[in-house]
C-alpha cells in the first residue's frame, strides 16, 4: 500500500514537470478550489435581488449585477460548484455504463461484439447535441436528465476506446498465460487486463470531463440546462445574451470561466499523455 | 594523409555521437575508425543498441535532433560529410552513396506505386526524362532478379512478397551506380530461403560492380558470406577488425570469441553439449567504466582493464584488437564447458509418447465483414493454417518443429497448450484426449502443459512484479504448501540466474533476456510434464539465444520436461532438439531423429532450407539450392504436394495431382515426397564438404 | 468495388432506420402524454383531446412508427404542431441555410487546420509547432458558444466591424450578406481548427518517422519534395477521416452559432420546435439532420477508399 501510495505521488511530480500540464493542473485546481470556498468568498448569496438592476462593475459589485438585479461575481462562484460536481459525475456515469460494454465486446468477441459495436457504430453516427436536446425535451430540464442524458451520449466513445484497448491487451501473451494457468475469466478481466487499460482510459476521462463540461455549457447556453434559478455558467450567458451590447461583462465573465477551465483539463490531460508515452 | 586512405571510398576517424537524452548524454559510438575500398565489403557486426545503425546513418549524416557528432571525420573520397551543406548531401545521398535498411514493407511508400519511387532517383540525380528513367528502373530490376519488371513498375509495396521489397529497395539503391552502398540489417526478419537469394545476389553485383559496401548485420552467419573483412562493435566501440577468415578462425577479443561461443553451429563433425553464454549484460552507454568496456564480463580481465581504457593492438597484419591480452584469445568455446554432458547423455526418446497428434487441423475462416457476411450469404473461405498434421513426443525428449514464416508452426503450437480450437483429429497428452480449449480442459492437464512465448515485452503482465508472476502457477496449481511459495519463487529466479533482488522487479526495469528467464522460471513453476516454446530466441541477442538455451536444457534435465520447441532458426533446432518436424504450408513434410534430418535422404524442402542457413564459416562451401517463387495462399493451398509449385526436384504431373506418400526410413525418419527413398539417398549431402 | 458501395449503403439504410426508431420511441414514446406536454399545461382538455386525435395517439405505438416512416419515404413528415404547416417544407427551407453556413465554415476551417496541423508537423517541437499547438489546444478547448461571445465583444461591440446578428435580409447587397456571415462562420471554423490542426500534427509528425520517409530523404531529393510527393498524402488520411467522422461535432456547433447570431436555419428551428414540445417537428428536423449526418460519413468512407491504396486493395482481395 505504501508503495502504491509513492508511486501515486512520484506519477504526480512527473506530471507536473512539463510546464504545460502544471498550468492546466494549476487551472483545474483554481477553479475547485473556488467551488469548495464558494460560500465563503462570494460576496452575495447567487439568488440575492440588490437595488440596481444590469449595473456595470462597481466596488460593491465587482462584475456588476444582471437583469434580475443579482450579483454576477457571486453567481460565476457559485455557478462553479455546478460545472465542478456535474461534469465528473456525468463522466463517471458514463465510463460506468460503456466499460462494461467495451470490456466484454472487446473481450468475448465473435457475434456480441460485433452486434455492441454495431449498435454503438450507429449511435455514433447521431449528433450527440440532438440526442441531448431530445431526451431533455421528453423528460423535462432538471440536473438529473442533463447529467443522464451526457453521461448517454459518451456511451459511445467510451465504449469504443475501451473495446480497442482490451483487444490490444488481449492478444499480449501474459493473457495467453493467465489462460494456460486455468485462471477464469473474472480474474483475467479484472486483475490481468483493467489494470493495464485503466491508465490510457483516465486519461481520456479527463478529456471527457472536458466535453462534458462543454455539454453542460451548451445545454445552458440553448436554454435547456440546469433549470433556473439555479446559478450555472452556460445558462448565465442565455440569460445575459440579450444585453451583450449594454452589459458585456455578465456574459464574458461566464464565457472566460468555463472556456479556461476546459483549457486547464485539456492541457493537464496532453501532459498525462506524454508521460505515459515517454515512458 | 596516407594514401591508403585516399583510394578509399569512405573513411571514417575517430567518430564519437552522443545522444541528449533525459538521463544524460549517451555516447552510443565512442573512437570509431574505418574505412573501406572500392569493391570490398566491409561486415560491421555487434549486439543490438552497440552502436552500429547510428554510425551507418552517421555516415549518410541521417540523424535525430538529439544526436550530434562530436568529434572524428567521416570522409567520403576525402571530403568530410560532417561539414557538408544541405545542398551538398541531396547531391551525394542516392547518387554516390545510398542505403538498404531493415524492413522493406516500411521503407516503401504505402501509396505510391513502386515506378515513380524508382524513377524518381534518376530524374533526380541523373537528370533523366521519364522514359529514360522508366527504362533504367526497369534494367535495374532484372537485374536483382525480380520477375516481370513492368508489371513491378504498376504495383504498391504491399502487394510485394518481403523478398521482393527487398530487391526493390536494392534496385533503388544501385540505380546511380553508387560508390558507396550502406546495407543496415537487410535480411532480417526474412525468412532463411529469402535471405539466402537476397545474400546471393549481394554476392553477384558485388562482383559486378565496383561499389564499396558496409554491411552491417547482427548475425555471424550472415556476415561471413558477404563480408571480406570484419569490424565487430561493443558498447559503442570498435574492439576488433580482420580480413574474415581470421574472425572466424582466430577471434583474439575475448568478447568476439565469446560471441562466437554462443552461436549453435550445424556441423557435420556432430553436436556439442552446451554453448558458452558471455555472462552479464552489456553496459548502460551514459556509465561507461573507466577501463575496457568489457571487462565485467570477461574472463581474462584483470586488474589493468578496469582501470584504463585500451587502445588498438596490431596483433596480425590488419587485425587490430582493442584489449591488453589479445593473445591469450582461444578458439570459439573459449572455456571449458561447465558440467558438459556428451551427445550421448543428452536426453533421449525412451518413455512412451507425452505428446500424440493425428490429423490435426485448424482452419480460420476468412474474415467477411461485409453485408453479405451478415446475412449468412458470403463464399467460406477456410485458411488452413494446420492441415492434416500427425506427430508425436515423447517424455524427456526436444520435439523441434521448423519451417518458414506462415507455415502453421505457431498455430499448431497454439492448438496444442489449448489457444485454438482444432477442427479436426486427435490430440492426446499422457493418454488424455487434450484435443480442445484451455477453458474446457481438466486442472491435471493445464498443470502438466505450459507455454514460453516469443515477444519478451509482451509474456508478463506490467503491472505485476516478477516475483508476483513466478509466484501466481505455485499459488494455482499447489505446487508447494502456501507457506513456501516465497521461498520457491526465489529458488526458481536463481535457477535462471536472477538473484532475489528480482522479486519486486516490475517488467519494465528488465532487459528483454531478464523477461524471457522470468518467462522460463513462471513456465517451469508448476513442474509441468511438456512446455511448448514458441519461437523464445528470436527477439534476443544472441548472447542472451546462448544462454536461454542453455537453461531449457538445464531444467529439462532436471524436471524431465519434454519440450516443443519451435523456431525458423535451424541452428538453435539442431542444438537444443532430439527429433524435428519440418512444416510447409499447414502440412508436416518431414520428421525424424536431429542427426538424420541434417543428413540424406532429405525433402527437398529441406535440403533447401538446410542449404540457406548462414553458417558462421567462411571457407564453408555447400551446394546452394534456392527455391522459386513465393509460398503460396494457406486459404488456397496448391493439389498434390503442397511443395510442388516451387520444388526444385519435381518429378511430374503426379506431384501436382496426387498428395505425396509417406516414406519410411530407419528410426522413425519419415519424409512426405513423391520420389522415392533409394533416389533421395543419392542426394549430395549440404554439409558434405565441411572440414 | 460494387461490393463495397452496396455495403456502405446498406449500413447506411441502418443506421437510419435504427436512428428513426430511437428519435420516434425518445419523443413519442417516452412522455406519458405527447399531446399534453405539447399544448402546455394551460391548454383547454379539448384543445389537447383534439390534438390527441390528430396525432393518432390511441393507436398502438408500432403502427404509429409504421406510418410515420412510410409517411416519411412519401416524403411527408407530417404537420407543425406549432406553425401548422407542412414538417417538410419548413425544414426545406432552413436546410438550405444551415448547409451554406456549415459548408463555408468547412471551407474556411480544411484548408487553414490541414496546413497549421502540417506545419506543426513537419516542424515537431521546434517553434512554430509549439506556438500552432499552444493555439489548436485553446482552440479545441473553448467552446463555440464562448467564443462566439468573445468574437461579438471584440468585432461588434468594441470594434464594430461585423454586426453581432446575422438575421439574412433579401433586400442586401452580396457584401452586407458576406459581412453578416463572418463572425457566424469564423466561429463555426474556429471550432473545428484546433481538432483539425491536432489530428493533422500527429498524423504529420508520425508520418516523418515513418521508414519511407527516412528512404525519401537519403535519395537526396528535396526537403520540398520530400514532404509534397512523399508524406502529405500519407499525413491527410488520418485527419481526413476524423474530420469527416467530427461531423456531428459541426452539426452541434451550427445549432449553437444559430442561436448566437439569430440565424433562421434549421438548427434554430429544431430548438424553437424543443421548446415549445413541438414534437412532429422537432422528430422531423432530427431526422432530416441525422441524414446529413450519416450521408457525409459515407461520402467520407467513399472517398478514403479511393485516396488510399491499401484500404482498396485489401478489399478487393477479400
Amino acid at each position: 500500500m505504501m508503495l502504491r501510495h509513492d508511486r501515486l505521488r512520484g506519477a504526480f511530480a512527473e506530471l507536473v514537470k512539463t510546464p504545460n500540464s502544471a498550468v492546466g493542473a494549476a487551472i483545474v485546481v483554481f477553479w475547485i478550489l473556488v467551488a469548495v470556498a464558494a460560500p465563503v468568498i462570494a460576496p452575495y448569496t447567487p439568488t440575492e435581488m440588490h437595488d440596481a438592476r444590469l449595473e456595470g462593475p462597481s466596488l460593491k459589485h465587482w462584475l456588476g449585477t444582471d437583469h434580475l438585479a443579482r450579483d454576477v461575481m457571486s453567481r460565476l462562484f457559485w455557478g462553479t460548484r455546478t460545472v465542478v460536481a456535474l461534469a465528473p459525475l456525468s463522466v463517471l456515469l458514463g465510463i460506468l455504463l460503456a466499460a462494461p460494454l467495451g470490456l466484454v465486446s472487446g473481450y468475448v468477441g465473435g457475434r456480441l461484439d460485433t452486434l455492441i459495436m454495431r449498435g454503438v457504430d450507429i449511435l455514433m453516427s447521431f449528433p450527440t447535441l440532438l440526442i441531448y436536446i431530445l431526451i431533455i425535451t421528453s423528460f423535462g430540464p432538471s440536473v438529473i436528465v442533463v447529467v443522464i442524458s451526457i453521461a448517454l451520449g459518451s456511451i459511445p466513445p467510451i465504449a469504443r476506446i475501451v473495446r480497442s484497448l482490451v483487444m490490444d491487451v488481449r492478444s499480449k501473451d501474459y493473457v495467453s498465460a493467465a489462460r494456460l494457468r486455468g485462471e477464469r475469466r473474472r480474474f483475467i478481466l479484472l486483475r490481468e487486463i483493467l489494470p493495464n487499460v485503466s491508465g490510457p482510459i483516465v486519461v481520456d476521462a479527463t478529456i471527457r470531463i472536458g466535453y462534458a463540461i462543454m455539454a453542460i455549457g451548451a445545454l445552458g447556453f440553448l436554454g435547456l440546462g440546469i433549470p433556473p434559478p439555479t446559478p450555472d455558467w452556460g445558462g448565465m450567458i442565455n440569460e445575459g445574451r440579450p444585453w451583450i451590447f449594454a452589459m458585456p461583462w455578465t456574459v464574458l465573465a461566464p464565457a472566460a470561466a468555463l472556456s479556461s477551465m476546459v483549457v486547464g483539463l485539456n492541457l493537464f490531460a496532453d501532459g498525462m499523455r506524454e508521460n505515459a508515452q515517454l515512458r | 594523409m596516407t594514401p591508403s586512405v585516399q583510394e578509399r571510398v569512405l573513411s571514417v576517424e575517430g567518430l564519437e555521437v552522443v545522444y541528449t537524452t533525459r538521463s544524460g548524454p549517451v555516447r552510443a559510438v565512442r573512437d570509431v575508425s574505418i574505412g573501406i575500398s572500392p569493391g570490398k565489403v566491409l561486415g560491421l557486426v555487434g549486439e543490438s543498441g552497440c552502436g552500429k545503425s547510428t554510425l551507418a546513418f552517421a555516415v549518410m549524416k541521417y540523424m535525430p535532433p538529439n544526436a550530434k557528432a562530436t568529434a572524428g571525420r567521416i570522409l567520403f573520397r576525402g571530403r568530410d560529410i560532417l561539414r557538408m551543406s544541405g545542398r551538398e548531401l541531396n547531391r551525394l545521398r542516392g547518387n554516390d552513396m545510398a542505403m538498404v535498411y531493415q524492413d522493406p514493407m516500411a521503407s516503401l511508400n504505402p501509396s505510391l506505386r513502386i515506378g515513380p519511387q524508382l524513377t524518381e532517383v534518376l530524374i533526380e540525380h541523373a537528370g533523366s526524362g521519364a522514359g529514360a528513367a522508366r527504362a533504367a528502373c526497369l534494367r535495374m530490376l532484372e537485374r536483382v532478379r525480380m520477375p516481370d519488371p513492368p508489371a513491378i513498375m504498376e504495383r504498391y509495396c504491399h502487394q510485394l512478397s518481403g523478398g521482393q521489397q527487398q530487391r526493390v529497395l536494392i534496385a533503388m539503391a544501385l540505380l546511380t551506380n553508387p560508390a558507396l552502398l550502406i546495407m543496415d540489417e537487410p535480411t532480417t526478419g526474412l525468412d532463411v530461403t529469402v535471405e539466402a537469394e537476397i545474400l546471393d545476389l549481394i554476392g553477384e553485383l558485388k562482383r559486378e560492380l565496383n561499389t564499396a559496401i558496409l554491411f552491417i548485420s547482427h548475425s555471424f552467419g550472415v556476415i561471413s558470406r558477404v563480408a571480406d573483412r570484419v569490424a565487430v562493435m561493443y558498447a559503442g566501440e570498435l574492439v576488433e577488425q580482420a580480413p574474415v577468415r581470421d574472425i572466424f578462425r582466430n577471434p583474439r577479443h575475448p568478447y568476439t570469441a565469446g560471441l562466437l561461443g554462443c552461436v549453435p553451429k550445424i556441423s557435420s563433425a556432430g553436436r556439442r553439449g552446451a554453448l558458452s553464454p558471455i555472462r552479464g549484460r552489456v553496459p548502460a552507454l551514459h556509465e561507461t567504466p573507466a577501463g575496457c568496456a568489457f571487462a565485467s564480463r570477461c574472463d581474462r580481465a584483470r586488474d589493468r582493464c578496469r582501470r584504463e581504457h585500451p587502445g588498438f593492438q596490431q596483433t596480425a597484419e590488419g587485425h587490430p584488437v582493442r584489449c591488453y591480452y589479445p593473445d591469450s584469445a582461444d578458439s570459439p568455446g573459449l572455456q571449458p564447458l561447465p558440467a558438459t554432458p556428451d551427445a550421448a547423455e543428452l536426453p533421449s526418446a525412451a518413455d512412451a509418447p507425452v505428446l500424440q497428434i493425428e490429423g490435426l487441423k485448424v482452419y480460420y475462416q476468412a474474415k467477411d465483414r461485409g453485408l453479405a457476411g451478415m446475412a449468412g450469404r458470403h463464399r467460406k473461405g477456410f485458411v488452413k493454417a494446420v492441415d492434416d498434421v500427425s506427430l508425436a513426443a515423447d517424455g524427456n525428449s526436444t520435439l523441434g518443429i521448423v519451417g518458414e514464416s506462415g507455415c502453421g508452426k505457431t498455430t499448431l503450437a497454439k492448438c496444442i497448450v489449448g489457444l485454438v480450437p482444432p477442427n479436426d483429429g486427435k490430440l492426446g497428452f499422457a493418454g488424455m484426449d487434450a484435443a480442445r480449449i484451455v477453458e474446457h480442459r481438466p486442472v491435471a492437464t493445464l498443470r502438466e502443459l505450459q507455454m514460453i512465448f516469443q515477444n519478451p515485452d509482451s509474456t508478463l503482465n506490467p503491472k505485476r512484479t516478477a516475483g508476483e508472476a513466478v509466484a501466481r502457477p505455485l499459488q494455482l496449481f499447489g505446487t508447494v504448501p502456501s507457506t513456501g511459495i516465497r521461498n520457491e519463487v526465489v529458488r526458481l529466479l536463481e535457477a535462471v540466474r536472477l538473484g532475489e533482488e528480482y522479486y519486486d522487479r516490475l517488467p519494465a526495469q528488465l532487459s528483454g533476456g531478464e523477461k524471457q528467464r522470468v518467462a522460463l522460471a513462471r513456465a517451469f513453476a508448476g513442474r509441468p510434464s511438456l512446455v511448448l516454446c514458441d519461437e523464445p530466441l528470436s527477439a534476443l541477442d544472441v548472447s542472451v539465444q546462448a544462454a536461454i538455451m542453455n537453461l531449457l536444457q538445464e531444467f529439462q534435465r532436471q524436471y524431465g520436461t519434454t519440450i516443443v520447441f519451435i523456431s525458423h532458426d535451424l541452428s538453435a533446432v539442431y542444438q537444443l532438439c532430439s527429433s524435428v518436424a519440418v512444416m510447409y504450408l499447414g502440412q508436416i513434410c518431414e520428421t525424424g531423429p536431429v542427426e538424420a534430418l541434417f543428413e540424406p535422404p532429405y525433402h527437398p524442402y529441406t535440403e533447401a532450407l538446410l542449404s540457406a542457413v548462414p553458417i558462421p564459416d567462411p571457407t564453408l562451401e555447400r551446394n546452394d539450392i534456392r527455391l522459386s517463387g513465393t509460398v503460396p495462399s494457406a486459404l488456397d493451398p496448391p493439389t498434390g504436394c503442397r511443395f510442388h509449385t516451387r520444388c526444385p526436384r519435381k518429378i511430374g504431373p503426379v506431384c501436382e495431382q496426387e498428395a505425396p506418400p509417406c516414406r519410411g526410413a530407419r528410426d522413425g525418419h519419415r519424409i512426405y515426397c513423391h520420389i522415392d527413398m533409394e533416389e533421395l539417398q543419392t542426394v549430395k549431402p549440404v554439409f558434405g564438404s565441411v572440414e | 468495388m460494387t461490393a463495397f458501395l452496396l455495403n456502405r449503403l446498406g449500413t447506411m439504410l441502418m443506421t437510419m432506420l435504427v436512428i428513426s426508431m430511437l428519435v420516434f420511441f425518445i419523443a413519442e414514446v417516452v412522455p406519458v402524454d405527447p399531446a399534453r406536454s405539447a399544448l402546455g399545461p394551460y391548454a383547454p382538455q379539448e384543445a389537447v383531446d383534439d390534438l390527441r386525435d390528430r396525432m393518432g395517439l390511441d393507436r398502438p405505438a408500432a403502427v404509429r412508427y409504421f406510418d410515420w416512416i412510410t409517411g416519411i419515404l412519401e416524403g411527408d413528415f407530417g404537420e407543425s404542431i406549432h406553425y401548422q404547416r407542412p414538417v417538410g417544407d419548413l425544414v426545406a427551407v432552413r436546410v438550405q441555410r444551415s448547409l451554406a453556413l456549415a459548408g463555408l465554415g468547412f471551407v474556411f476551417m480544411m484548408p487553414l487546420g490541414l496546413a497549421l496541423g502540417c506545419i506543426a508537423g513537419i516542424t515537431e517541437n521546434r517553434l512554430p509547432d509549439r506556438i500552432i499547438s499552444l493555439i489548436s489546444s485553446i482552440f479545441v478547448s473553448v467552446p463555440s458558444f464562448a467564443s462566439g461571445i468573445f468574437l461579438i465583444v471584440i468585432f461588434s461591440l468594441w470594434l464594430g466591424w461585423f454586426p453581432g446578428v446575422s438575421m439574412p435580409d433579401p433586400d442586401a447587397g452580396i457584401f452586407d450578406a458576406a459581412k453578416k456571415l463572418i463572425l457566424p462562420v469564423l466561429v463555426l471554423a474556429l471550432d473545428e481548427i484546433g481538432y483539425l490542426a491536432r489530428m493533422t500534427r500527429v498524423s504529420m509528425a508520425e508520418v516523418m518517422h515513418s521508414d519511407y520517409i527516412r528512404t525519401a530523404v537519403l535519395k537526396g531529393i528535396s526537403r520540398w519534395q520530400v514532404i509534397w510527393r512523399h508524406a502529405l498524402r500519407n499525413a491527410l488520411i488520418a485527419p481526413f477521416t476524423a474530420i469527416m467522422l467530427h461531423v456531428n461535432w459541426l452539426i452541434g456547433g451550427v445549432l449553437v452559432v444559430e442561436v448566437l447570431f439569430n440565424y433562421p436555419g434549421l438548427g434554430r428551428l429544431l430548438l424553437d420546435a424543443a421548446m415549445r414540445n413541438d414534437i412532429t417537428l422537432l422528430m422531423g428536423g432530427t431526422l432530416v439532420l441525422t441524414f446529413v449526418a450519416v450521408a457525409t460519413q459515407v461520402l467520407a468512407d467513399i472517398g478514403l477508399y479511393f485516396m488510399n491504396p491499401r484500404i482498396r486493395f485489401e478489399r478487393a482481395a477479400r
